[in-house]
C-alpha cells in the first residue's frame, strides 16, 4: 500500500484544504434538520410563524453556503485525485521501464496494460470515493450521534446497540472475496493478451480460418471473467440491503420506545424530540451505510493495489551494482566460458570462449537455434550469463548495470520493433541528433531511395510496428536506427535476411566506410557476408565450433564447409548426400 | 487517429447508443421485468415508509398536545408500526432483488457480452480497417470502453428506473396530500433538469476528448511494452517515459474538466432542492398555523418533499454515471457500426486444383500510390512459382491479394477460373496455405501451434509434420517436447519459429501453398532440407514462393521478377539468366561473390 501511495505527499496540503471544505459542507447539512425540527417544534407546533421564517431564512443562509463549499471542494479534491492518478500512471510506466525484459515479459503485454492504466484508474476512483466519504462519515456519525444522544440518550443507545450487527454483516459479506476478485482481473489480463496477439497475427488467423477459435479463447476467458465478477458482486450487493434493513429495525424500535418515554409522566421528551432523533437516525443510517459500501469496495480495491505494487516492487534492472561507474569501452570483447539457458535445465548456449579485438568485423555463423542469438541477448545485457563472463575492455561486464553496457552496444535484432511516428524520431531513438545526421544514417542504410520517394520526407508517418513498410523496409529503418546511435560495438543479428543482395551488397559498403574502426559482430546465415569478416565464429548446438578466417575454416571445420557448399548453387546436391549419411 | 469519414453518417450520437443499448437489452426482457418488479417494489415501500413514519409521528405528536390514555395510545401504534416493519422487509428482499438481476444481467450481458461481441466484430472487419487502428485503441475499445457501460449501468438504471418512477409516485402522493405544495415542489424541478441538461451538453464533448486520449495512452503503452527489448538496447526510457508523461497529462487535464464538469450536478441540484424544501416549510407552516392544515399533513409533506430531494440528488449524484456509459457507448456501437467485409456464400463448385489467374490486377493501399500496376500472370495446377524482386516492391502484396486480406481496386483474380471476389473467404483460404516471414505463434503448446491449420490431427500427424519440417529435432530438446507451452518468455529463435509455422503449413495440406520468405531466418542447410521435403509435398500443388536467396528457387517452374508493382522479367532460370535482364543482375549481385 505505502509503495503506491508513496508520491501522495505533495497533494496532502490540497487534500487538507478539501477535508476542511467537506466537513464545513457537511456541517451544513446536519444543521439543515436541525432547523427543520425547529420549524415543527418551536414554529409550527407552537403557531409561532415568525419563528417559521428565522428558520427558513437560517436554512436558505446554509444552503447557499453549503453549494458554494462543495463545488470548491469537488474541484480542489477532484483535481488532486486526478493528479496522483496521473503520477502513478507514469510512476507505473517508468517503472515497468526499469525493469528487466524478461520480467516485461513475464508480466505480458496484456497484464502490464491493465496494471499500468485500468488497476490505476480503479485505485484512484476508490480513493476519491473514500476522501469524500471520509469527511463526511465521521461527522455525520459523529455530529448524528451527539445530537441524537442530546436529545434523547436512551433512543440514540438503542441506535448504537444495532451498529456491531451492521459490521459482523459487513464482514461476513466480505469475506473471501477478494479470489473472486483476483480471478476476474486475470481474466481481463488475458483477454488484452488474446486479444492483441490476435491482432498482430490476423493474417495467420485468417489465413488459417481460425478467427473462430481465437474468438472462442477470448469468450471463455470472458466468461470466466463475468462468472467471477458475479459471484464477487453478489456478496458485496447483499451488504447494503441487510444493513439498512438493521437501521430501519433500529429506527422502529427508537419509535415504540420514543412513544412509551412519552406516555410517562415527566417526560422532558417532545414530539419534536422523536422526530428529530429518527431525523438523526437517517443520517447515522446514511453513514454506516457509507461506511459498509466503503469496506465491501475493500476487497477489490486490495487485489487492484496488490497488483500494481507487484509491479512496483520489482527489480529494477539497474539496481544493485556499483554506484557510478560508468562502462566506456574500446570495442574489444571476451568471452570467458559463457554459458546460459532460459529455463534452468538445459543449456542454450556453454562454453563459449573467444576474443574479439577492437575495431574487428566478427561474423557469427550456425545453424538454426545454435546459440547466437542468445549470445546477442547476453551482449546487449538483456540476460545475463548463467555460467562464464563477458568482459568489455577486460571489464567484466556483470558488475555494471545493464544500461551501461547497452551504451557500448549497437544491435539491430532479428525482429525489431519500429515505433509508430515520424521517420526522423523513429530512427533518431534516443532525440539527440540533428537533421543531417539522420539523414546520413538513413542513407547508409539504404532508405535514400525511400525517402525520396515520399513528399513528407523525415516526417514520414510510420504506423504501429511499422506496418506501412516492407519487410525489407523495415528492416532498413532499424538498421539506419542503429547506425545513428554512436557506440564501439555495432551487432546485426541476421538483420539483412529481408534485405535483397542487392541492396545488401550497398548495405555492406556503407558500413564499411562508416563504422571504420568501430567492432562489428554480423549474425548470418550466409557465408558471402561472413567472408569477407575478419574472423568467423561457427557455432553449433550452443557451442562454440570453430573460429577462423572464411579460408581456414574452409579447410579445418566440417560444418562450416557444409554449410559453405550448401550455398554454391552447385553445393545443393553435395549437402543432400551429407545428409542422407547423417540419416 | 484521424479517421474521417466522407460518408455522411448520422448515427454517432449519444443517444442513438442509448437507443442500440436498449434494443439490445430487449434480449433479455425477463431479466428487465424482474430489475423492474423489483424496482417498483422498492419505490413502493420507499413511498409507503415515510407514510407509516408520518402517521406514527403524527400519532405521538398528537398524544403528546393532548396527553390522552398512554395505553390506548400505545396500542394504536401497533398496527403502524408493524406496517412499518413489514415494509422495511419488503424493501430489504426488493433492494437485493433489484441488485441481484442488475448485476447478473449487465455483467453478463453487457460487460461480457459486448466484449465478445466487440471482438467477434474484429473478425469481420477488414484489414484495411484494422491497419488503420492500433492495437491499443481496440484494447481501449473492447476493455476500457465496455468495462464503463458495464460499471456506470448499474447507477444509471437506479437513475433513470428508480429515480424517475420514485419521483412520479411521490408526486401522486403529494398530489392527494395538498395539491398547493405539491405544484410548488413541482414547480422547481424542471429548473434542476434545466441546468442539468446545460451541464451535460458541455461535458459530454469533454468526455468524447477524454476517450480519444484513453485510446492514444493505451496504444502508446501498448507499442512500448510490446517493443520492450528495443527500447532498451536504444536507450529510448527516459524519451518514451517523458511522451508518455505527456500524454497522461493531457488525459488527466480533460478528466478534470470533464469531472468537474458533471460533479457541478449535484450541487446545483441540491440547491434548488434545498430551496423548494424551504418554500414547503414556509408555505406549509403558514398554513399549520392559521389552522387551513393539520400538523400531521404538514409534518407528511415536509417528509416528502424531503423524499423527494432523495430521487432528484440520486438522479444528480448518477448523473456523471450517465455521462460514461453514453459516451462510452457511444463508442463501442460506433465501432459495432463499423462497415464490416462482405460475406459471400459461395464456394468453390468444384474441388481445387490450384490454377491460379491474375488479370490486370491494380491495388494500392493508399489512394493513387498503386503498389500494384496492371498485373498478369498464370499458374497452372501444380506449377512452382518463384516471385523475386527488391523489397517493397509488391511481392507479399501479391499474396495478400490472393488470400482475399485484401480487395483489388482493379481486376480480378481467379482460381481454377472462379472469380475469387466471389468465393466465401473461408472456402478460399481453406483451400491456400501460407507461411509467412513474420512469424506468428500463439500462447500454447508447441502442438497445438502446428496443429493450428488443421483440426482434428492426430499427435502422428504432427510430429510428422514436424519432422517434414526439420522441426522435430529441436522440439524434442524443448523441456517438455511437443506439450511445451510457447510464450513471450519462451526463448525459440526466429529460425526455429519459421520452422513451426512450415510444420504448421505441411500440417494443413492444400491445393495452394504460398511461402513468402518462409525460410529466411533457417539456416541454409536447414533450408535445403525443407525444400527436399517440400519438393515432395509440393508434387501436386501449386506453390508460389518468395525469396531473396535465389539458390532455392532456380528448379521454380516459372521465376517472376517484380520491381515497382510490374513484373520485369518471366521465364525460367536458366532462360533469364541467359536473356540477362533484372534477374540476371539479380543472381549476379549475389553469387558473383560465392
Amino acid at each position: 500500500m505505502r509503495e503506491i501511495f508513496k508520491g501522495v505527499k505533495k497533494y496532502v496540503p490540497r487534500l487538507v484544504v478539501t477535508y476542511v471544505l467537506y466537513v464545513l459542507s457537511t456541517l451544513c447539512a446536519v444543521a439543515l434538520p436541525t432547523l427543520m425540527t425547529g420549524v415543527v417544534d418551536n414554529g409550527i407546533n407552537a403557531g409561532n410563524m415568525q419563528y417559521v421564517y428565522k428558520a427558513c431564512a437560517a436554512m436558505a443562509a446554509v444552503t447557499v453556503l453549503d453549494v458554494g463549499l462543495i463545488v470548491f471542494s469537488y474541484k480542489l479534491g477532484n483535481d488532486a485525485i486526478i493528479g496522483f492518478n496521473h503520477d502513478l500512471r507514469v510512476r507505473i510506466f517508468g517503472k515497468v521501464l526499469r525493469m528487466s525484459a524478461k520480467e516485461v515479459k513475464k508480466y505480458g503485454v496484456g497484464g502490464l496494460l491493465t496494471r499500468s492504466l485500468d488497476d490505476a484508474d480503479r485505485i484512484c476512483d476508490v480513493v476519491g470515493t473514500v476522501l469524500s466519504m471520509m469527511a463526511s462519515i465521521p461527522i455525520t456519525l459523529i455530529a448524528g450521534t451527539v445530537l441524537a444522544f442530546r436529545k434523547s440518550p436512551l433512543l440514540a443507545g438503542i441506535l448504537l446497540a444495532f451498529t456491531p450487527i451492521v459490521a459482523l454483516v459487513v464482514f461476513l459479506c466480505g469475506r473471501n472475496t477478494h479470489k473472486h476478485w483476483r480471478i476476474a482481473d486475470e481474466e481481463i489480463d488475458k483477454q488484452n493478451t488474446l486479444i492483441s496477439a490476435r491482432l498482430s497475427g490476423m493474417r495467420v488467423v485468417r489465413a488459417f480460418n481460425q478467427e473462430e477459435t481465437e474468438q472462442g479463447k477470448i469468450e471463455r476467458a470472458t466468461r470466466r471473467m463475468s462468472k467471477s465478477i458475479v459471484r464477487g458482486n453478489m456478496r458485496a450487493e447483499l451488504i447494503a440491503p441487510i444493513s439498512m434493513f438493521v437501521l430501519n429495525v433500529a429506527t422502529v424500535l427508537i419509535i415504540v420506545v420514543g412513544a412509551q418515554q412519552i406516555t410517562k409522566p415527566n417526560t422532558l421528551l417532545t414530539a419534536g424530540g422523536v422526530l428529530a432523533v429518527i431525523e438523526y437516525v437517517g443520517m447515522i443510517t446514511t453513514g454506516i451505510l457509507d461506511v459498509s459500501y466503503f469496506l465491501s469496495e475493500i476487497p477489490r480495491f486490495r487485489t487492484k493495489c496488490g497488483r500494481v505494487k507487484e509491479l512496483l516492487t520489482a527489480g529494477d534492472e539497474n539496481e544493485g551494482f556499483a554506484s557510478g561507474k560508468s562502462l566506456q569501452a574500446d570495442g574489444s570483447i571476451r568471452f570467458e566460458n559463457v554459458g546460459f539457458s532460459y529455463t534452468g535445465d538445459g543449456l542454450a548456449l556453454s562454453g563459449v570462449t573467444a576474443q574479439i579485438k577492437a575495431g574487428e568485423t566478427v561474423a557469427f555463423i550456425g545453424g538454426t537455434g545454435a546459440g547466437k542469438s542468445t549470445l546477442v541477448r547476453l551482449l546487449c545485457g538483456l540476460d545475463t550469463p548463467t555460467e562464464g563472463k563477458i568482459f568489455f575492455d577486460e571489464e567484466d561486464i556483470s558488475l555494471y548495470p545493464p544500461v551501461e553496457i547497452r551504451k557500448n552496444i549497437s544491435c539491430v535484432r532479428q525482429r525489431d520493433v519500429v515505433f509508430s511516428g515520424r521517420l526522423r524520431s523513429s530512427v533518431d531513438a534516443a532525440g539527440t541528433h540533428i537533421d543531417d545526421e539522420v539523414l546520413s544514417a538513413l542513407a547508409d542504410g539504404q532508405l535514400q531511395s525511400f525517402l525520396e520517394e515520399k513528399e513528407e520526407g523525415l516526417k514520414y508517418a510510420l504506423g504501429e510496428r511499422g506496418r506501412n513498410l516492407s519487410g525489407g523496409q523495415k528492416q532498413r529503418v532499424c538498421i539506419s536506427r542503429s547506425l545513428l546511435k554512436d557506440a564501439p560495438i555495432y551487432i546485426f543479428d541476421d538483420s539483412f535476411s529481408a534485405l535483397d543482395f542487392l541492396t545488401e551488397s550497398h548495405l555492406r559498403a556503407a558500413l564499411k566506410k562508416r563504422l571504420s574502426g568501430k567492432t562489428q559482430l554480423i549474425v548470418t546465415q550466409r557465408v558471402s557476408t561472413a567472408r569477407s569478416c575478419d574472423k568467423i565464429l561457427v557455432f553449433d548446438g550452443g557451442k562454440l565450433a570453430a573460429v577462423g578466417t572464411h579460408e581456414h575454416l574452409v579447410e579445418s571445420c566440417a560444418l562450416y564447409r557444409e554449410i559453405h557448399l550448401s550455398q554454391l548453387g552447385v553445393g545443393i546436391k553435395e549437402a543432400e548426400v551429407e545428409h542422407e549419411k547423417e540419416e | 487517429m484521424k479517421r474521417k469519414n466522407k460518408e455522411k453518417k448520422k448515427n454517432t450520437g449519444v443517444l442513438w447508443a442509448l437507443g442500440k443499448m436498449l434494443r439490445d437489452l430487449s434480449g433479455i426482457k425477463l431479466w428487465l421485468l424482474a430489475i423492474v418488479f423489483c424496482a417498483v417494489g422498492v419505490i413502493v415501500c420507499n413511498v409507503l415508509a415515510p407514510s407509516f413514519l408520518g402517521s406514527l409521528v403524527g400519532e405521538i405528536s398528537d398524544f403528546s398536545l393532548a396527553q390522552g390514555d398512554g395505553k390506548a395510545f400505545l396500542r394504536g401504534l401497533v398496527k403502524p408500526t408493524l406496517f412499518l416493519l413489514i415494509t422495511y422487509v419488503f424493501y430489504a428482499v426488493f433492494s437485493f432483488g433489484k441488485a441481484f438481476f442488475i448485476t447478473n444481467a449487465m455483467t453478463n450481458k453487457i460487460t461480457a457480452g459486448k466484449r465478445i461481441q466487440l471482438s467477434d466484430k474484429i473478425s469481420r472487419l477488414p484489414l484495411s480497417y484494422l491497419d488503420k487502428t492500433t492495437t491499443g485503441e481496440m484494447l481501449s475499445r473492447v476493455h476500457s470502453n465496455v468495462g464503463m457501460m458495464g460499471g456506470n449501468i448499474h447507477e444509471t438504471i437506479d437513475v433513470v428506473i428508480m429515480g424517475g418512477l420514485q419521483m412520479a409516485v411521490m408526486m401522486v402522493m403529494m398530489l392527494l396530500e395538498n395539491a398547493v405544495i405539491a405544484v410548488m415542489v413541482l414547480l422547481l424541478t424542471p429548473i434542476s433538469a434545466i441546468l442539468a441538461t446545460v451541464i451535460a451538453k458541455k461535458s459530454a464533448k469533454e468526455y468524447n476528448k477524454l476517450w480519444e486520449e484513453y485510446d492514444a495512452i493505451y496504444a502508446y503503452a501498448e507499442e512500448t511494452y510490446g517493443g520492450i527489448e528495443t527500447v532498451k538496447n536504444f536507450g529510448m526510457e527516459s524519451g518514451r517515459l517523458e511522451e508518455y508523461t505527456k500524454i497522461s497529462a493531457r488525459l488527466a487535464d480533460i478528466s478534470k474538466k470533464a469531472n468537474f464538469l458533471s460533479s457541478l450536478v449535484q450541487p446545483v441540484v441540491g440547491f434548488v432542492n434545498h430551496v423548494s424544501f424551504i418554500a414547503v416549510c414556509l408555505v406549509g407552516g403558514y398554513l399549520a398555523i392559521t389552522g387551513k392544515m393539520d400538523v400531521e399533513t404538514v409534518v407528511t409533506l415536509v417528509l416528502y418533499s424531503k423524499n423527494f430531494s432523495q430521487p432528484l440528488m440520486q438522479i444528480a449524484n448518477g448523473f456523471s454515471s450517465v455521462q460514461l456509459l453514453g459516451s462510452s457507448a457511444k463508442k463501442v456501437y460506433e465501432f459495432l457500426d463499423e462497415r464490416e467485409m462482405s460475406a459471400e456464400t459461395r464456394g468453390f463448385s468444384a474441388p481445387v486444383r490450384g490454377e491460379v489467374c491474375f488479370e490486370d490486377v491494380e491495388f494500392a493501399y493508399v489512394e493513387n500510390k498503386p503498389v500494384i500496376k496492371g498485373l498478369s500472370l498464370r499458374a497452372a495446377a501444380g506449377e512452382k512459382i518463384a516471385i523475386v524482386g527488391p523489397t517493397g516492391g509488391g511481392k507479399t502484396t501479391l499474396v495478400n491479394l490472393l488470400m482475399r486480406f485484401y480487395e483489388p481496386q482493379k481486376g480480378k483474380i481467379y482460381i481454377d477460373g472462379e472469380d475469387i471476389s466471389q468465393i466465401n473467404r473461408e472456402q478460399l483460404r481453406e483451400n491456400v496455405s501460407m507461411v509467412l516471414q513474420d512469424t506468428w505463434l500463439f500462447e500454447g503448446t508447441v502442438a497445438e501451434n502446428i496443429a493450428y491449420g488443421k483440426a482434428g490431427a492426430t499427435r502422428e500427424d504432427v510430429v510428422r509434420a514436424a519432422k517434414a519440417a526439420y522441426a522435430d529435432g529441436f522440439i524434442s530438446l524443448l523441456p517438455k517436447g511437443y506439450d511445451t507451452v510457447l510464450s513471450d518468455a519462451t526463448a525459440l529463435s526466429g529460425g526455429q519459429k519459421q520452422l513451426l509455422t512450415i510444420a504448421r503449413a505441411f500440417l494443413s495440406d492444400k491445393a495452394v501453398l504460398i511461402l513468402d520468405e518462409a525460410t529466411s531466418d533457417v539456416d541454409t542447410r536447414t533450408e535445403i532440407y525443407i525444400q527436399k521435403a517440400m519438393d515432395k509435398l509440393q508434387a501436386k500443388k501449386t506453390c508460389f514462393v518468395i525469396a531473396h536467396r535465389l539458390s532455392t528457387i532456380v528448379h521454380a517452374d516459372k521465376i517472376l521478377a517484380i520491381d515497382k508493382g510490374e513484373i520485369v522479367d518471366v521465364g525460367k532460370h536458366e532462360d533469364l539468366l541467359r536473356k540477362g535482364g533484372f534477374y540476371a543482375e539479380l543472381w549476379r549481385s549475389q553469387y558473383a561473390s560465392a
